[in-house]
């Protein structure tokens, strides 16, 4: 019998929208979940996916790329290569598999919301196809994971993570529940589909690849390149929506929508891609700097997927996203060094005499700001004075990141608060943007407690362990210096 | 009881940090004290000497009053307060 041609029968096989006549169409679809624009059907069910596959060459490709990922190399030359890498590499590891495990594990739910309640059929099929994504995604991560776990109890927070209250996974919830969980699908998909996966995955994922690759930890490369290969495709959810929306006059709408969510996401990628490649990946193999990734992958790419849309830039991106790549994750790193008992992963310091050269020349000014921080630090572990590197003061954070207030320190201190108070409440924002992104919608954030606002109405237990234990942060799980302060000791080789 | 929070940006931080008080008893003048003997050489390099300390409020640059306690300058919960060099 002969073969049909996919291109013959694709567009009827997937154009399973009906008239229901059992329940209204507002029941079937109501329009808080569906589609709170009020975009006629006809118009959802224009929707056209730019990449389109079927179900056979999916599972068939999707087989093809985990044979490849999960045979680089044997578990135990994984674990060979574990116990050999570096201690920038180790921490690393550390860092993603804890940070981004679960948060794939999150985006299954968030592809299945799209499946149940898009009304474009297109866009329902390709969901199908994300949350099996995300699925590989989770377990891919958890495996890998996993073949660690007798290298260091920091890999446990794949699974972990997740289900605690330690402080970066309550900033990452803040920002990945208000993307991608609790809006209604189209919402949640343009904010997740065009403005976190199409701008940023490629960071952690082709940028780090690339980084994995010199570093020669073929095994992660592999895994990441499979994962932005699914992403790629996925992504693709979030134009042909765009296209729709500005099509039926929801031009504002839209452009909200992924000016609130490229906002939120950059903060999250700044702290864990950027000190990831800054810091933590050895010097002779960093391909680029953080802030070179950021301006070729996110800058440039972005802000042509963007304007040919027909949508600006984000109105802050010259006067607030430009300056902060320079700066934002250089002072999150200092706090995440000194509060290390806080983190699951053993923090890298990264400021040896040869990599502040290199930070120097690739940040001008860094040593006059962020090094003069460091200058107390080095000098501290110098003197054995390691109480001194772990401040006793708790670190104020931003209402809407999650994550400390910082600024720029030292010889060109500009630190700022943005302040909102609203219902009896002062709410704290790092940037005049979190503070826009609250104001946006004070509804939706206002009931939110931050770490520090737990610590400070009691709801975290009192005493020395009390913080600790509000985590599930028993001693073995608190971060340690990965390196033991040895890097401070190339500061006295280097004046003897 | 130590038990209201202040929010302190302290000059040359790279952030701002939290500081529980006494509103009652604790004293402007010592709560830049204390910021300085947990920060200094910690995070921040040993002021030039004779350096005094400013405290101002952060949202209107209002300075503080060093022997006024933090309930009666009206810092509220959470109130972020400037400590420069003056
Ligand atoms: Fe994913
Ligand atoms: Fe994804």
């Amino acid at each position: 019998m002969a073969k049909v041609a996919t291109r013959d029968w694709y567009d009827i096989a997937r154009d399973t929208n009906w008239t229901p006549t059992y329940v209204a169409e507002d029941e079937m679809f109501p329009p808080q979940f569906s589609d709170p624009y009020g975009i006629p059907l006809a118009e959802w069910e224009t929707f056209d996916e730019p990449y389109k596959i079927t179900f056979r060459d999916y599972v068939q490709s999707q087989r093809e790329k985990d044979v490849g990922a999960y045979s680089v190399k044997s578990a135990i030359a994984r674990t060979e290569f574990y116990r050999k890498a570096s201690p920038g590499w180790k921490s690393l590891l550390q860092l993603h598999f804890g940070a981004v495990s679960f948060t794939e594990y999150g985006s299954v739910s968030a592809f299945a919301r799209m499946s149940r309640f898009a009304r474009a059929p297109g866009m329902r099929n390709m969901a199908n196809f994300g949350s099996l994504d995300e699925i590989r995604h989770a377990q891919i991560q958890m495996y890998f994971a996993y073949e660690f776990i007798g290298e260091s109890r920091a890999f446990d927070w794949a699974q972990k993570a997740v289900r605690t209250n330690n402080w970066v996974v309550i900033s990452e919830r803040h920002c990945f529940d208000d993307i991608e969980h609790t809006r209604d699908v189209i919402s949640a998909a343009i904010m997740t589909n065009f403005s976190f996966e199409q701008a940023f995955t490629n960071l952690q994922f082709v940028a780090l690849s690339a980084d994995a690759k010199k570093y020669g930890d073929y095994s992660f490369a592999t895994m990441l390149q499979t994962i932005q290969s699914d992403e790629a495709r996925h992504a693709q959810i979030g134009e042909p929506l765009i296209e729709i929306m500005l099509r039926n006059g929801r031009k504002a709408e839209a452009q909200k929508l992924i000016d609130i969510s490229f906002w939120r996401i950059w903060k999250q990628f700044s702290v864990l891609s950027g000190v990831s490649m800054d810091y933590y990946t050895p010097l002779e193999q960093r391909e680029l700097s953080f802030k070179e990734f950021v301006k070729e992958f996110v800058g440039n790419q972005f802000l042509r997927n963007i304007q040919a849309l027909g949508l600006e830039k984000p109105w802050y991106w010259d006067e607030y996203f430009l300056p902060d790549i320079d700066v934002y994750h250089h002072a999150q790193q200092i706090g995440i060094y000194l509060y290390r008992a806080t983190e699951w992963w053993d923090v890298i310091a990264g400021v040896s005499p040869a990599e502040r050269q290199w930070l120097e020349s690739k940040y001008p000014g860094w040593n006059d700001t962020f090094g003069q921080v460091w200058d107390v630090i080095t000098e501290n572990i110098l003197a054995g004075r390691l109480e001194r590197t772990e401040p006793k003061l708790l670190p104020m954070m931003c209402n809407m990141v999650g994550f400390e207030l910082t600024g720029v320190p030292g010889k060109k201190w500009d630190v700022r608060d943005c302040q909102v108070d609203y219902e009896g409440r002062r709410y704290h924002f790092g940037h005049p943007v979190d503070k826009w992104i609250f104001e946006q919608e004070p509804k939706r954030y206002k009931n939110h407690m931050g770490f520090i606002d737990r610590i400070v109405r009691g709801i975290v237990p009192a005493g020395p362990d009390g913080v600790f234990d509000y985590m599930n942060m028993g001693e073995a799980d608190r971060g340690n210096c990965g390196e033991n302060f040895a890097w401070a000791e190339s500061y006295r080789r280097a004046a003897e | 009881m130590d038990s209201f929070p202040l929010v302190i940006n302290f000059q040359g931080d790279y952030g701002m940090k939290v500081m529980m008080v006494d509103p009652d008893t604790t004293t402007i003048g010592e709560v830049a004290r204390i910021a300085h003997d947990e920060l200094v050489g910690v995070v921040v390099k040993p002021l030039p000497p004779g350096t005094r300390l400013v405290v101002r409020r952060h949202t209107d640059g209002q300075p503080l009053d060093d022997g006024k306690t933090v309930a009666a300058a009206g810092l509220v919960f959470l109130e972020a307060v400037d400590i420069v060099h003056g």
